[in-house]
């Protein structure tokens, strides 16, 4: 087995609908900063850098030649990884991946989206993700992909809208203790289930943001970690998995509620010891979309029984106060930068691990578990712990 | 660096364009031809990384569209968004960690689908460079002028490298330009971007290549010949074409240092046979040449045109078919399949990001 | 700086593709031009998927039988798309609301993706019936079909 690997430093700008005071490389340096200060470092501790975001929502084509060096690259080894809505979650993987393979030490994972750049809307350069003859026809981008799912699950689960609006409801109330959120403005049910249908049964208030944000996290193999101050969040259990390209070959029976979500997490389990997930995992900063997939997810990651999701939500038990709070960052419905999005959620998890979350630090962190998520209902998972 | 095994690959004829193929069905046939080569299949792969651009497929996340090409439902694959040399960097760090005891390396594009002018302008910076119309191929002439001052070259030099690229084209099958134009062929071809001209920068193509890596302890199931992954480097340089002397390429000289550290190669003439860069112009064809060591600066042509040079892009190169973040596959490819008849013990496959190589890869392959 | 005001610089990147349908996707949309629709079934699974495709994902195999497949079918999932946004086809707005499901074919073991007739939601529930119907002019475009109508 390779090289055991650990969080040695996080950072994040704070996320908004818009930063017209930043161009894409300093947006992108300020995360690297932030990362390099909480790290007690300087370029000098990196070893290499990987750094990915989504060309076509800026319009920027070889993205990671622009903002290299402000991200640290110049001079330095690297590569962009770039895969959709994972890409934040991937880059995390591959910083992991490169440290336990003893080619780099100590390799700076960077996801950044400037999404208010974006030429068009979001869903627009979502919409080519997808084939031009079967799919962009009919496809409005994630929301009517999840929309699909969540009329699905809901008609399988007799999901009442209330209990799925709970996701959002905790979401935008852990959003009010995270200072880095988005949208940080608490709402109720009732909001949500009032606020405008985007593509049945999600709504408005269902559905993440959009954000310009970037994020960046610092991996050490277990030789370096001793020259960061900082406790180490290790690496317990890393996994991904992928589906078939066309969503129509996703539907069987019904669709199937995030079936690459299990796998992926069934097998980061096994790597971490987790036989009992509900129990053994303290805090989860789940890559949710929208509301009704945190109900689906929940199911997926075992949390609770199959069609459970909406009384999951409903018992409290992911509400920050709860016994395995969920997202307490905000998670996704509160932000949004896309190709950080999913790295968000691994440094949130470490940061959780490390007992650096201030008001939103959820107390007696052992281990905590991120995901991501993106592509054709792509799933990928990230387990990190206290102890080595 | 832990040994990793190339144990088979496959690679495209590279076409002008494929109107035949959408980009699933481009995959599997590469991915087809390997397994049936090596009698393997999607079960004997543990994990993929794929190298594609967004921008030349017209798709957002342009590894969506191959999935079940090569063999991803249910298992873990990720994309590197640059040249396939990068690419197989990842592909390596995830055998080498131990998760993954092999693992399938593709990269694919079809340049003949997208606007390349348009596509070749979105590369640049947006506030100060993309607004002039600035492109790819511009940058490209304004390296290749600054190059020739540099070193007191006359533009003949340009043309004689690419025909010495497009000599050694002819005997591959899978190149795109193989009617071995002559020099003076080379250098009445339309002007493209001064002192270049169309045949003196790399042809876009439509193709693939994909290469199956395994560990130390599953490479020895495998029979046929192999090349070992002994040595890489990376190293990223400033983006923008004002930031550095555009005849002298940092990044590459670093990765080129970092890859011959971790293989052991003191004396690159020596113990290095076959070479394979991925170069955009015919310019770099002979700047790539100086900065790897394989000869002198201001003497790469000379090189190119003699015996010595001859295993170096025997291939034709990527001047001879670019198939976009392909090309660096395709090097690694075309050094492995070279490297067991060489004289020499080690090869070297290169690959580039950005057409003035903003950032550099370097592989170092072994013999068996 | 001097002045607080943000500069921008605008860029109208206007990118044009021509995707090859490539040899599965011709087929299909050739036989839409004749009112056919067209599924590929694997020798070794015997799985049937439409649009039909070069492999068959389970069995890693090159899909060689091209059959046709009748034009009906049931709804397995479905939503109505009620939100404006720009259409990457045309530049501009799409038409909202509208309504599309996932569509199982009957002989078939995958959906496939498109426009329903049946503009009220409410009305649509997984299982329903449903067939294709053809636009009386085709050119073989995937929009030879114009939705499927509830039967």
């Amino acid at each position: 087995m390779g090289k055991r690997v650990a969080v040695v430093g996080t950072g994040q700008t704070h996320h908004r609908s818009k930063r017209p005071d930043v161009s894409i490389p300093e947006l992108v340096r300020e995360a690297v900063d932030r990362a390099l200060e909480n790290a007690h470092a300087d370029l000098g501790a990196v070893d290499a850098i990987v750094i990915g975001n989504m060309e076509h929502f800026e319009g920027i084509h070889l993205s990671d030649l622009w903002p290299a060096e402000e991200a640290g690259l110049w001079g330095k080894p690297g590569f962009k990884v770039a895969t959709g809505g994972t890409t934040g979650s991937s880059l995390a993987i591959a910083a992991y991946y490169t440290v336990a393979s003893g080619l780099y030490d100590r390799v700076l994972a960077v996801g950044w989206e400037k999404l208010s750049e974006s030429a068009g809307e979001t869903t627009t350069g979502i919409v080519t993700a997808f084939d031009p003859i079967y799919e962009r026809p009919t496809l409005a981008g994630a929301v009517s992909g999840l929309a699909v799912m969540a009329t699905a699950y809901q008609y399988r689960h007799s999901i009442p809208p209330g209990q799925a609006a709970l996701a959002t409801v905790y979401a935008r109330a852990n959003a009010m203790r995270n200072p880095h959120a988005h949208l940080r403005k608490p709402v109720t049910v009732e909001d949500v289930l009032a606020s405008p249908m985007l593509s049945t049964p999600i709504r408005l208030l269902d559905m993440c943001p959009t954000s310009d944000g970037a994020c960046a996290v610092l991996f050490a193999s277990e030789e370096a970690v001793g020259r960061f101050p900082g406790p180490p969040a290790w690496i317990s259990g890393v996994h991904s998995c992928h589906n078939h390209t066309y969503l129509g070959d996703l539907c069987g029976d019904t669709p199937v509620f995030l079936d690459t979500l299990t796998t992926a997490a069934k097998e980061a389990y096994r790597q971490a010891g987790i036989a009992d997930p509900r129990n053994q995992i303290d805090v989860v900063e789940i890559y949710g979309p929208c509301s009704w997939a945190c109900l689906e997810w929940a199911e997926s990651l075992g949390f609770c029984g199959l069609g459970e999701g909406g009384k999951f939500f409903a018992s409290g038990a992911p509400a920050f106060e709860g016994d395995i709070p969920w997202s307490p960052s905000g998670g996704v419905i509160s932000t949004n930068p896309i190709g950080a999005t999913g790295l968000i959620r691994v440094a949130e998890a470490a940061i959780q691990v490390r007992g650096e979350g201030g008001d939103r630090q959820v107390p007696g962190v052992r281990t905590a578990l991120a995901t991501g998520f993106g592509g054709s209902y792509w799933s990928e998972v990230m387990i990190l712990a206290r102890e080595k | 660096m832990e040994p990793v095994a190339i144990v088979g690959w496959a690679q495209t004829r590279h076409a002008a364009a494929r109107p035949d193929a959408n980009y699933m069905e481009l995959a599997f046939e590469v991915v087809e031809a390997l397994h049936a080569r090596l009698g393997t299949g999607p079960r004997d792969v543990d994990t993929m990384i794929s190298a594609s651009s967004d921008f030349h497929d017209g798709r957002t996340i342009s590894n969506m569209s191959i999935q079940d090409a090569i063999g991803a439902p249910l298992k873990s694959e990720s994309k590197v968004s640059m040249d396939g040399a990068f690419a197989l960097s990842y592909g390596w760090a995830r055998v080498a960690s131990g998760a993954f005891d092999t693992c399938l390396v593709i990269a694919h594009a079809k340049l003949s689908e997208g606007d390349q002018a348009a596509i070749g302008n979105a590369a640049w910076d947006p506030i100060t460079l993309r607004p002039l119309g600035f492109h790819e191929k511009a940058a490209l002439g304004l390296q290749a002028r600054r190059w020739l001052d540099a070193h007191r070259l006359p533009e003949t030099t340009l043309a004689r490298a690419a025909a010495a690229s497009y000599a050694r084209a002819a005997t591959n099958p899978n190149a795109l330009r193989r009617d071995q134009p002559d020099a003076d062929a080379v250098g009445r071809s339309a002007p493209v971007a001064d002192p270049l001209t169309a045949l003196e920068i790399a042809a876009d193509a439509d193709g693939a290549c994909c290469l199956l890596l395994a560990s130390r302890e599953r490479a020895r199931r495998f029979p046929g010949p192999k090349a070992w992954l002994r040595g890489v480097g990376m190293c990223y340089d400033a983006h923008s074409p004002g930031a550095r002397d555009l005849a002298d390429s940092m990044a590459l000289r670093r990765a080129t240092a970092e890859a011959y550290r971790r293989a052991g190669v003191t004396d690159p003439r020596a113990q290095i046979g076959p070479v394979e860069t991925v170069d955009r112009s015919s310019c770099q064809t002979l700047h790539w040449a100086e900065s790897l060591g394989l000869c002198d600066p201001g003497r790469s042509l000379e090189f190119l045109e003699q015996s010595e040079g001859a295993r170096y892009n025997a291939s034709g190169g990527a001047l001879a078919a670019w198939p976009g973040f392909a090309a660096g596959l395709v090097r690694v490819v075309e050094a492995a399949e070279r490297l067991a008849a060489s004289d020499r013990p080690l090869a070297l496959a290169h690959g580039a990001n950005g057409a003035l190589g903003q950032a550099h890869c370097v592989w170092i392959l072994g013999k068996d | 700086m001097a002045d607080d005001k943000p500069l921008f610089v605008e860029a109208a990147s206007v990118l044009h593709y021509r995707y090859a349908a490539g040899e599965h996707g011709t087929r299909f949309l050739q036989a839409l031009a004749g009112r056919k629709i067209l599924g590929s079934r694997c020798a070794a699974c015997g799985w049937t998927l439409v649009p039909p495709r070069v492999a068959c994902a389970g069995c890693f195999r090159r899909m060689t039988e091209i059959v046709e497949v009748p034009p009906t079918g049931t709804l397995v999932a479905y939503t109505q798309v009620t939100f404006p946004f720009i259409d990457p086809f045309t530049g501009e707005t799409r038409p909202i609301p509208y309504c599309y499901g996932m569509v199982r074919f009957d002989g078939t073991h995958n959906t496939f993706q498109y426009f329903l007739e049946e503009k009220d939601v409410g009305k649509l529930r997984p299982g329903l019936r449903v067939e294709a119907v053809f636009r009386e002019a085709r050119e073989g475009a995937i929009r030879d079909i114009v939705h499927f109508r509830t039967c």
